[in-house]
């Protein structure tokens, strides 16, 4: 029997700049991420994000963005290796089980319609602590 | 014989577009690798047969008008629809087609997917 549930973070950072092209593509629920050296070129189609922990994602990772959270369903063979060199991160809101592209990191929840300088993304993971 | 060569970049197996023909040229020889983790071979291998400057997008920055061409590792969101959609020739060492948002940009004349070292060869005239 599974006992108390605690969440670990697997993740935290925070936004610290919102490319001026983003807002149409969170609306179709594509949130594209990059560390502060991203090149000025692809500034625009990406929010800066500081990051304070960083670990390797798992499918069933909890996404929280806000009031919002989503919980991911699959992983493509690239986005780890994305995520630890670059920061950076391609999260889809579609729920596929399969990652279309090896870049991708698919959700199923709800994210923001828009995000602001200053906010915070949190990725938790359950961590089941087996009672005695 | 100027110091710049003419590279032609072939597709790799299972890979997309192209080929691309690059040539650097005073004031626009930059081969920008857009990888992380530093020069990937493939960027070092067209600079060495080109004459270009190996480049790592990630440490510093260069003017756009600059670059030659830009080699990336992309997963298939973000740098392989922006670089093709500002017509930087576009060299991918992953196999990827156009897809995400902006696959409309995408186009064979500026995209070449799943490159190895391979597919790089000098066709000077």
């Amino acid at each position: 029997m599974a006992g108390p549930c605690i969440m670990e973070t697997v993740l935290k950072s925070r936004f610290i700049e919102i490319g001026s092209e983003m807002d149409e593509l969170i609306k179709g629920g594509v949130f594209i991420f990059f560390g502060e050296n991203v090149p000025s070129s692809l500034k625009p189609y990406c929010i800066i994000h500081q990051v304070e922990v960083i670990h390797p994602l798992k499918i069933g990772d909890i996404i929280q963005i806000g009031k919002d959270s989503a919980i991911i369903t699959s992983i493509g063979e690239l986005a780890n290796k994305n995520l630890l060199e670059l920061y950076h991160l391609v999260i889809k809101n579609n729920g596929l089980s399969k990652p279309q592209l090896p870049g991708d990191i698919n959700v199923k929840g709800t994210l923001p319609n828009e995000v602001s300088i200053g906010e915070t993304m949190l990725i938790l993971r359950k961590k089941n602590k087996t009672a005695l | 014989m100027g110091k710049y060569k003419k590279v032609k970049i072939t597709k790799g197996s299972s890979g997309w577009g192209g080929p691309l023909i690059i040539k650097p040229k005073e004031g626009k020889d930059y081969i920008v690798s857009v990888t992380g983790g530093g020069i990937h071979p493939v960027a070092a291998k067209i600079a060495e047969l080109s004459g270009g400057r190996a480049f790592d997008g990630f440490k510093s920055a260069v003017p756009e008008k600059e670059i030659c061409c830009v080699v990336i590792d992309c997963g298939g969101t973000a740098r392989i629809g922006v670089y093709p959609m500002k017509k930087i020739p576009t060299v991918d060492v992953v196999a990827s087609g156009p897809s995400g948002p902006l696959a409309n940009f995408i186009t064979k004349e500026y995209l070449v997917s799943g490159v190895k070292i391979a597919n790089i060869e000098v066709v000077e005239d």
